[in-house]
């Protein structure tokens, strides 16, 4: 017990020695921005009013971590508080992931010493303490939090402490915690379903019903600033606003679509189409799923926390691995949960081996992501010793690494299942892409709104699908588009001057759409559409204004790969410029 | 037989313990103390707070209307976030970039200036602002002064080149009031003529802004093969 203290009184040290490093300061920036709205306007009011996308809980960090700011000096300092070696909001900002850090190894200690809880072999107090060990002072680790300044391990504890109590047969406590950490970090979501079909597996339909109820309790009582204020729809939004928030393919996580990017998933977007007309992001989802559904074979297929540990590691490395969107840092949950499976493979050297090379190569390639995306960033936060990983070369073998070490993983764990399992992910993996490429395979024409465009822009408003530009203020708003009072079920609803962009990838050979002013546009209307393949032009309409009938395009798009809908405002300025691509459909 | 806890050693441990991580915390606020000034505010729809009568407390009471810096401060280098430009600038002007920028633009953080007002170097896409001049950036920045109410002509436009090799123009605006108090200098970027480089002289001193515009560089990245699946 001592020596642990002692490990992790050094941990300790070795992050405190860190926590002057400006880390990843965008991050940092936000931190003391959103913590300055929660503080001076109330949380509540932090997330109407900027761009805060960290669920409801967190808010409540970043508000006491600006009132703890407050006690010592004044954020209102413009130049002390904003800058980059602002050391008290360093302190203060790193703070709940060095302690979460230390708490995880202390977790780890915990559940080796007493093997029985978690189902581990006999002997596995003895790794105890160089496990924790090399956790406090693993570079993935340390640099996660202390060095970056993120709040990854937050989760990570918490989940672990979800462990700890079910091992305890103490499910209420453990669902608190598991609200608790996914009110902290959105990433915990991917936990959430293994976590209550475990307790419908493990104790009762009644056990998983009645923490359902807990769980909606303690989703409330973090929430509570938001139900004084009537908002509680508030908290929701934060949580599914992140659905397309950064619309690549792979936000520097050495992943799948890294790979599939040549390094350049930063600027693709994830609506490019892959196999027919599924896009990259529907895509990610089906491949996610899929492996998902092995995750949940393995929590109901057998009983015991051991299990669920298993699932955990699966779901959050096909978390990291395959959606578009994922971040260099999505990976840190089940990397951190990895360090509990070495007892099994312990006490026989030629599978020690391996499992120990393996790791020692995941921690390497997670290592050089995070510091990568570092250098790329802030290139004089980030390690620059290590610069040289930086190379397309490196990060395609990375991001092929994680792919062999996820299939090996499961192919390990892949042992514990039936075939039942690994055909019903199959055919989970089949269906979506059939089903997804269902109208084109089988009437080789599809309304072009079926795809999501790869950008959109236009000088007023948002686009609008299958409705009019008008609809965007609202359900209350919502109309059918229509030109001079001919309605129409489908297309887009813009605003000059708008450009719309697709990728075809070839894949289609002529298009035909209808076009015109919206009815509800007012007698200053008026637009030119344009139909670009490739960037070169394929059409040009009339000047058109309210009251003309809507008029019709039919373009060939042989060999198009990008297809552009622009819309501009004929040269007399935008106003009153709304305009409708009515029943847009593309021919294979 | 469970063995007592020596109380006297859990004391002196705790003590012990306290005492270090204070020093260690002492010794990380003086290094930061140490670093130079940079300041780095968030992009996007945020929140930088009011600011109090604190605000100008760490700035010199008699700050002159023009930076200046000592002839023998440190010159060091600036790298865009987004756009491969770079530039030197004296060690103690404290600059601030603002994350997920679209414009990449630095401001100038020194006195009780709001950096968000005085920016230094931003990046121009002529194809967003006003297509007709794609390809004619000297025509760009003849007519660059329409975008603003502030201004309301043009005085002169000197074609010149900086000493990296950059083509560039230098501008100078005439305000409302028929006033001409800035320079900005407008650079072409090679090989891309949707883009400007822009910088405005701003509160600095015309040999420290010379000099920034002298060193300012273009860096294109490797091109990468196009992806499949």
């Amino acid at each position: 017990m001592v020596i642990m203290v002692i490990i992790l009184f050094l941990g300790l040290v070795l992050r405190l020695l860190l926590v002057p490093q400006p880390g990843f300061e965008a991050d940092i920036a936000y931190w003391k921005s959103w913590s300055l709205a929660a503080s001076d306007k109330g949380i509540v009011w932090l997330t109407q009013n900027t761009n805060y996308n960290y669920p409801a809980g967190f808010a409540l960090v970043l508000w006491l971590t600006a009132k703890i700011y407050r006690l010592f000096a004044d954020p209102a300092n413009y130049q002390q508080y904003w800058q980059t070696s602002n050391y008290l909001f360093l302190l203060l900002s790193k703070l709940p992931s060095i302690i979460c850090d230390l708490g995880i190894a202390w977790g780890i200690y915990y559940l080796l010493r007493q093997p029985q809880l978690l189902g581990l072999p006999k002997n596995s107090s003895r790794l105890a303490l160089p496990l924790a060990a090399a956790f406090v002072f693993h570079p993935v680790v340390f640099y996660d939090g202390a060095w970056w300044g993120q709040v990854d391990s937050v989760g990570v504890a918490f989940v672990l402490l979800v462990l700890i109590f079910l091992a305890r047969s103490q499910p209420t406590l453990a669902t608190i915690f598991i609200i608790s950490g996914f009110m902290l970090k959105l990433q915990v979501i991917v936990f959430l379903p293994l976590f209550f079909l475990y307790l419908w597996r493990n104790f009762s339909f009644k056990t998983m019903a009645k923490n359902l109820a807990v769980a909606a309790l303690t989703y409330l009582a973090w929430s509570f600033p938001f139900v004084l204020k009537n908002s509680l729809e508030r908290t929701f939004y934060l949580i599914y606003q992140n659905a397309d928030w950064f619309p690549l393919l792979s936000l520097r996580a050495y992943n799948l679509w890294w790979l599939v990017a040549g390094g350049k998933g930063m600027e693709i977007s994830d609506k490019i189409l892959t196999l027919g007309v599924t896009s990259a992001k529907t895509m990610g989802l089906i491949l996610f799923s899929s492996f998902y559904l092995l995750a949940v074979g393995l929590v109901l297929t057998r009983e015991g926390p051991k299990n669920l540990l298993l699932a955990f590691i699966l779901a959050g490395l096909a978390f990291f691995l395959f959606p578009t969107q994922s971040h260099e840092r999505y990976i840190f949950p089940a990397f951190c949960f990895l360090f509990l499976l070495l007892p099994d493979y312990w006490e026989k050297p030629a599978k020690r081996r391996w499992f120990l090379l393996l790791f020692f190569l995941l921690s390497v390639s997670v290592f050089a992501g995070l510091n990568s995306s570092m250098l790329v960033n802030y290139p004089e936060n980030g390690i620059k010793v290590f610069g040289f990983l930086t190379s397309k070369n490196w990060e395609m073998a990375f991001s092929l690494f994680n792919l062999v070490f996820f299939f090996l993983f499961l192919w390990e764990v892949g042992k514990n299942l039936t075939l039942f399992w690994k055909l019903a992910t199959l055919g989970i993996l089949v269906t979506g892409v059939l089903l997804t490429n269902l109208e084109y395979l089988v009437k080789k024409e599809i309304s072009l709104t079926k795809l999501k465009p790869i950008s959109a822009t236009q000088d007023y408003g948002t686009l609008q699908v299958n409705r009019n530009l008008n609809s965007m203020f609202g359900p209350k708003s919502w109309s059918f588009l229509s030109v001079n009072y001919f309605f129409y079920r489908q297309g887009f609803g813009t605003h000059a001057n708008s450009q719309i962009v697709f990728d075809l990838d070839k894949k289609f050979r002529r298009l035909e759409t209808d076009f015109g002013v919206d009815t509800a546009a007012s007698q200053r209307a008026s637009v030119v559409f344009e139909i670009y393949g490739d960037g070169k032009l394929l059409f040009r309409s009339q000047k058109m204004t309210k009251g003309d009938l809507p008029r019709h395009a039919d373009v060939s798009l042989e060999g198009v790969k990008t297809l552009l809908l622009a819309v501009n405002d004929a040269g007399d300025g935008i106003t009153e410029d709304h305009a409708n691509w009515l029943e847009p459909r593309i021919y294979r | 037989m469970e063995e007592k806890p020596d109380l006297k050693k859990i004391t002196l441990g705790l003590v012990l313990g306290t005492g270090l991580i204070a020093v260690f915390i002492w010794a990380g606020w003086t290094y930061s103390q140490k670093q130079g000034l940079k300041i780095t505010l968030p992009g996007g729809t945020t929140y930088t707070g009011q600011q109090s009568s604190g605000f100008t407390t760490d700035n010199p009471p008699t700050a002159p209307q023009r930076f200046t810096a000592p002839s023998d401060d440190k010159w060091v280098t600036y790298q865009g976030k987004t756009y491969p430009y770079s530039f030197s600038y004296p060690e103690t002007l404290s600059l601030a970039s603002f994350p997920n920028d679209p414009l990449d633009a630095v401001g100038i953080a020194w006195g009780n200036l709001n950096p968000q007002f005085n920016i230094l170097l931003n990046i121009e896409n002529i194809q967003e602002i006003d297509p007709q001049y794609v390809g004619n950036t000297e025509a760009f920045v003849r007519n660059w002064w329409r975008r603003f109410s502030g201004l309301k002509d043009v005085l002169s436009v000197d074609k010149f080149t900086n000493a990296q090799g950059l083509k560039g123009y230098k501008a100078v605006y005439v305000n409302l009031v028929g006033q001409t108090p800035n320079l900005d200098v407008f650079f072409e970027v090679p090989n891309n003529p949707n883009l400007v480089i822009h910088l405005a002289n701003g509160i600095l001193d015309p040999l420290i802004f010379n000099r920034i515009v002298d060193s300012v560089r273009w860096n294109p990245p490797t091109p990468t093969p196009t992806p499949t699946l």
